[in-house]
């Protein structure tokens, strides 16, 4: 894949090159090692292409291929000089870049015959090469120091183990050459270690079983490898490749293009980085410096990256790596990938977790209060209708004598009449007409004393306090019949004055004549008490409607008032100033009124000298359930 | 008749009525002593509890205008006046209300027949 697209390249670059007659474009050409397709070649070239064409898009540029001078058979120099001759005769280029040690020896034999006086640009050359050259003119570069010597110390601290060193390498002129200089930075950088070498460009086939049958603590270090044995070019890559499956030991290249097919890893030279730098200075020139103005320059090609599944297969701790490593085809855990992720998901999920549990708490325990909290209103509320209700039944006792009184008329009246019709209908002719008067009386009177018996009964009976709006006239007006025999029979005027404007009170019926009822008896005893005249014993019951919204009666009594002493003390339980009763009266009612969101107030009569207690309800303006 | 109770007013006027006596109805103690009539009726029936003054004494005004028609005194009052209160009222007989016609009339024939 990566071979086919650097072909492409090189075609668009060839057939750009092919236009470089037209003057005005700016034409440069990269001369690299034969054969084309090389990675090392081809990286350096997309370094190149792509710096350049980024800086100045117009830029013409080609590529072309020599074959290294060593390597060629009698007459091959010659050949390809003149080949070069014709090829190249007519166009003009304006920087000359030359890849490779091997390559700019074959150009700089060419240079004056085929591109006279065109600036060079030399990349990938090592210092002491380069040196060697001594100086030419319009001429620069950037150097390439070999990372060969700080590699195996590398491995070494990777593998400490580490007891041999199989060198492979390939078998031409070249290959001899870059196999010394290896041999060399061996014993220099770990001489400790003892050297198998399988240089000589061994056949892929034999040098796999070599590399299966290495000795324990071997480490395998691939240099170079051009051309084999049989003359044929071999790509690092596929050496690797081939070999690394079968290997029992680690195998260690330190190009960048090697890695992924089988390598350790170390600090990798980028090709890529070389073009670049080599397109800089290119660029440099074509903006009109002099090349010879400009030093050689020797930058950093080399980063750390490994091989991860072969850390793994070496058992190479990570740890051991140098700071910075960049480590290559590592599975991504889920972990890896979704890091962020997931702390970002769990966190939410803990927060939500913990926000929810709180909340549950708070609910649970604003629950448990609440319920304990109607738990005890339930209980008040049953108390206040049970005591409520224990004050009527006592109330009722205690009218018990004038109760009967009331009851005792109508039963007279139906005695009297039924009687009376009989002799009526005796009589000869039988008076049918007051017969018939008789019996609508009776019909009345049992009547009557139904009602009577109703309202005891009411009064008595246990449950609820159900509230509804009701007219405040009509419900007091009711009570008083309960309470006008007893008034009469203690001898003391019960008035009832109704206010005109017919107020409704949103009220448990029952228990407000109940307050009605405990208010006009408490008013009645202490009249009773206090020996006055006949004239002068009354209790006024009054309806009332305030301005502030509130209805409700008061009750005055001419009895003796109250004084400071009773008023304070008045709503209290078991407070009485009658020689018998509990005293529960007052307070019941209080709490009756209260719990309609109503009050009861006492005072002193403004006009007479009795005492007088107002109670006030809401008074509502809606609809109203009459009776 | 004197009774504040409209319906014991009507029954006993009717069981008087039955038996052919004329009735006269007030329903309150100082109206009935407001009538100027009184001289000519025979016997006064009296409601003890009347909403103003009480029967008894509507009785002992009677008495004290030295009016001495016989009277019977009724009542719905459960508990009975004693006797000494009623003789000092002018009567000894009270009648307690709901109350037997014929026990009624018997003591009205009586004090008809009476001394007065």
């Amino acid at each position: 894949m990566r071979r086919y697209l650097a072909l492409l390249i090189l075609a668009g670059v060839l057939i750009s090159g092919a236009g470089g007659e037209n003057a005005r474009r700016k034409s440069v050409i990269l001369i690299m090692p034969d054969p084309p397709g090389r990675p090392i070649s081809t990286s350096v070239l997309e370094g190149f292409q792509h710096s350049l064409l980024m800086a100045d898009p117009t830029i013409a540029v080609s590529a072309d291929y020599v074959s290294q001078k060593s390597q060629a058979r009698p007459g091959y120099a010659e050949a390809q000089h003149d080949w070069f001759r014709t090829k190249y005769r007519g166009s003009h280029f304006d920087v000359l870049v030359v890849f490779g040690l091997q390559p700019l020896d074959a150009v700089m034999g060419m240079r004056e015959d085929v591109w006279p006086d065109v600036p060079i640009v030399m990349t990938g050359v090592n210092p002491a090469s380069y040196k060697a050259l001594g100086h030419q003119p319009m001429m620069t570069g950037s150097l390439i120091t070999t990372k060969l010597g700080e590699n195996l110390q590398l491995a070494v601290k990777l593998l400490p183990d580490t007891r041999h060193i199989a060198l492979v390498g390939g078998a031409s002129p070249a290959d001899a050459s870059y196999n010394s200089l290896a041999r060399e930075i061996i014993h220099e950088s770990v001489g400790k270690l003892d050297l198998i070498d399988l240089t000589g460009g061994i056949p892929l086939d034999e040098l796999r079983k070599r590399v299966a049958v290495l000795p324990p603590h071997t480490i395998v270090v691939i240099f170079a490898y051009l051309y084999d044995s049989a003359g044929r070019p071999m790509f690092v890559h596929d050496v690797v490749s081939a070999l690394s499956p079968a290997a029992n030991a680690p195998i260690f290249n330190f190009e960048d293009y090697g890695m992924g097919d089988g390598i350790v890893g170390g600090k990798l030279t980028h090709y890529s980085i070389i073009g670049q730098t080599a397109a800089d200075l290119t660029l440099r020139i074509l903006k009109g410096e002099s090349p010879s103005s400009i030093p050689p320059i020797n930058p950093e090609t080399g980063s750390y990256q490994f091989d991860w599944r072969q850390l793994r297969r070496w058992n190479i701790p990570l740890d051991r790596l140098p700071p910075g490593s960049q480590i290559l085809y590592r599975p991504f855990s889920l972990w890896e990938q979704y890091r962020w992720w997931i702390v970002v998901v769990i966190a939410a999920g803990i927060t939500e977790s913990l926000l929810i549990f709180i909340l549950l708490y708070q609910r649970r325990r604003a629950k448990e209060t609440e319920d304990a909290r109607k738990r005890a209103e339930m209980e008040a509320i049953r108390m206040r209708e049970e005591i409520a209700h224990l004050n009527r039944v006592a109330s009722l006792g205690e009218l018990g004598a004038s109760l009967a009184h009331e009851l005792n008329q109508p039963l007279a009246g139906i005695l009297t009449n039924a009687q009376a019709a009989t002799r009526f209908l005796s009589q000869q002719p039988p008076n049918l007409e007051e017969v018939g008067a008789a019996l609508e009386d009776i019909r009345a009177d049992d009547t009557r004393a139904g009602e009577i018996i109703r309202k005891m009964r009411e009064m008595v009976r246990k449950g609820h306090s159900q509230s509804v709006p009701i007219e405040l006239n009509l419900l007091t007006q009711e009570v008083m019949g309960l309470l006008r025999s007893d008034a009469q029979i203690r001898g003391i005027a019960l008035l009832l004055e109704l206010t005109p404007e017919n107020p409704v009170v949103h009220v448990d019926p029952i228990q407000f004549q109940q307050v009605v009822m405990n208010l006009v008896r408490n008013g009645m005893e202490a009249i009773s008490t206090s020996g006055k005249p006949r004239e002068n014993r009354q209790v006024i019951v009054r309806t009332v409607v305030d301005a502030d919204d509130a209805a409700g009666v008061s009750v005055e009594d001419s009895g003796p008032g109250l004084s400071p002493e009773v008023l304070r003390r008045i709503f209290e339980p078991f407070f009485s100033t009658k020689d018998h009763g509990l005293g529960m009266g007052l307070s019941i009612s209080r709490s009756i009124v209260e719990s309609h969101g109503g009050r009861i107030f006492p005072g002193n009569s403004q006009t007479g000298t009795g005492a007088v207690f107002h109670v006030r309800f809401p008074l509502v303006r809606e609809e109203v359930v009459t009776g | 008749m004197v009774d504040d109770d409209p319906s014991v007013r009507k029954g006993l006027s009717r069981l008087l009525r039955s038996e052919g006596f004329g009735v006269v109805t007030f329903s309150s103690g100082e109206e009935f002593l407001r009538e100027p009539g009184l001289c000519g009726i025979r016997c006064f029936v009296i409601d003890i509890q009347l909403g103003g003054m009480s029967g008894l004494e509507v009785a002992r005004t009677l008495k004290e205008r030295e009016i001495r028609t016989p009277c019977i005194f009724i009542t719905a009052h459960d508990e009975a006046m004693t006797r000494d209160a009623l003789l000092a009222a002018g009567s000894p007989t009270c009648l307690r209300k709901p109350f037997d016609a014929d026990e009624f009339l018997r003591n009205l024939r009586l004090a008809l027949a009476g001394p007065g």
